[in-house]
């Protein structure tokens, strides 16, 4: 009970915390630009490094979508909206990452004595996932891997939740195929 | 024809099932539908397999040490670059409103040293007039 009292509160200081860190940081004030990564740095790096499979990449993408927000915060309206605004410039970065990288052919045929594996299966996995489109990957990533709402895939894509809804699917399905022909079930 | 579209309809909410809770009619009829084709069943049956391992595969964050230091400095030389590029047409347009101030007070300088009337002085021939100056002289051609 203490705890349910206490976790809309704190949530609502931290919530405050970051108005006020976004307004000082619209007038260049480190400190807040510090705070302010600290606080999202290990959300945004996740979600690239699922998104595009790649730690190290990720990292890079993060550090671009803090530097783009922070170069564009001026555009931003509702200083309340950052966390959303971040996340979206992360996503769209690394859907630009996944779109500039040609998609190789399979190569299914070395890991056809699928033992199950926890090494094997990422491989597997990632396989997989870069034989998807960038669109119906980063859909099924940030509802599957980052259990984002519909609402929140659809906000964060810029996409109407109808879109999301047959994206997902198409994903899916995609996914069960290819991972079908992988593993050789 | 029917089987394939109910086969479809089963496929799509058997998925959106793990999003939302189905209505009523919607779950009576995947319950139907799983009863009558083991097709589908078996085809659920992997499709979810293959998502729980996707579930499975989640990468964690462990950003490297000095992440927050990193971006400061690069967002330290962006702001110079952006500031830099903000202010240089102005500083070029100093620059050659001096270059154009300059100019013309060399030329005003210049003009005010060269004589009205006088031969240049890198003139190697000696200047011969066409005709007699004096009145003598004058004479002296009208006579000859």
């Amino acid at each position: 009970m203490v705890e349910a009292q206490l976790a809309p509160s704190s949530r609502l200081e931290s919530a405050i915390d970051e108005l006020q860190w976004v307004r000082r940081c619209r007038h260049g004030d480190e400190t807040a630009l510090g705070s302010l990564i600290a606080r999202h740095r290990n959300r945004l790096i996740r979600t690239a490094s699922n998104l595009l499979r790649d730690r190290h990449e990720a990292e890079d993408v993060a550090q671009e979508s803090f530097l783009k927000a922070f170069r564009e915060i001026g555009k931003l309206r509702d200083d309340r909206a950052f966390s959303g605004y971040l996340y979206r410039i992360c996503v769209r970065l690394c859907m630009d990452r996944l779109r500039l990288k040609r998609a190789e052919p399979a190569e299914f045929d070395s890991i056809q004595e699928h033992s199950g594996g926890l090494i094997e299966n990422r491989v597997v996995i990632e396989k997989c996932l870069d034989q998807l489109p960038a669109d119906l990957r980063a859909t099924l990533v940030l509802r599957e891997i980052e259990q984002l709402s519909y609402e929140e895939v659809a906000d964060t894509m810029r996409v109407p939740i109808g879109t999301v809804r047959s994206r997902l699917h198409t994903a899916r399905e995609k996914f069960r195929k290819l991972w079908i022909e992988a593993v050789g079930e | 024809m029917n089987r394939y579209f109910g086969c479809g309809k089963y496929r799509w909410l058997s998925y959106e099932a793990t999003d939302r809770d189905l209505s009523e009619h919607e779950l009576d009829f995947v319950a139907r539908h799983e009863s009558s084709c083991a097709r589908c069943e078996k085809h659920m049956a992997k499709g979810f397999a293959a998502l729980n391992m996707l579930r499975g595969q989640t990468l964690e964050a462990c950003p490297k040490a000095g992440f927050d230091e990193r971006v400061l400095r690069r967002y330290r030389v962006i702001s110079v670059r952006a500031s830099l590029r903000y202010w240089s047409p102005a500083m070029i347009g100093a620059g050659v409103a001096g270059l154009v101030i300059l100019a013309a007070l060399q030329m005003i300088t210049q003009s005010s040293q060269i004589p009205a009337f006088s031969a240049p002085r890198g003139e190697a021939r000696l200047s011969t007039p066409a005709f007699p100056e004096t009145l003598e002289s004058n004479i002296r051609y009208v006579n000859q």
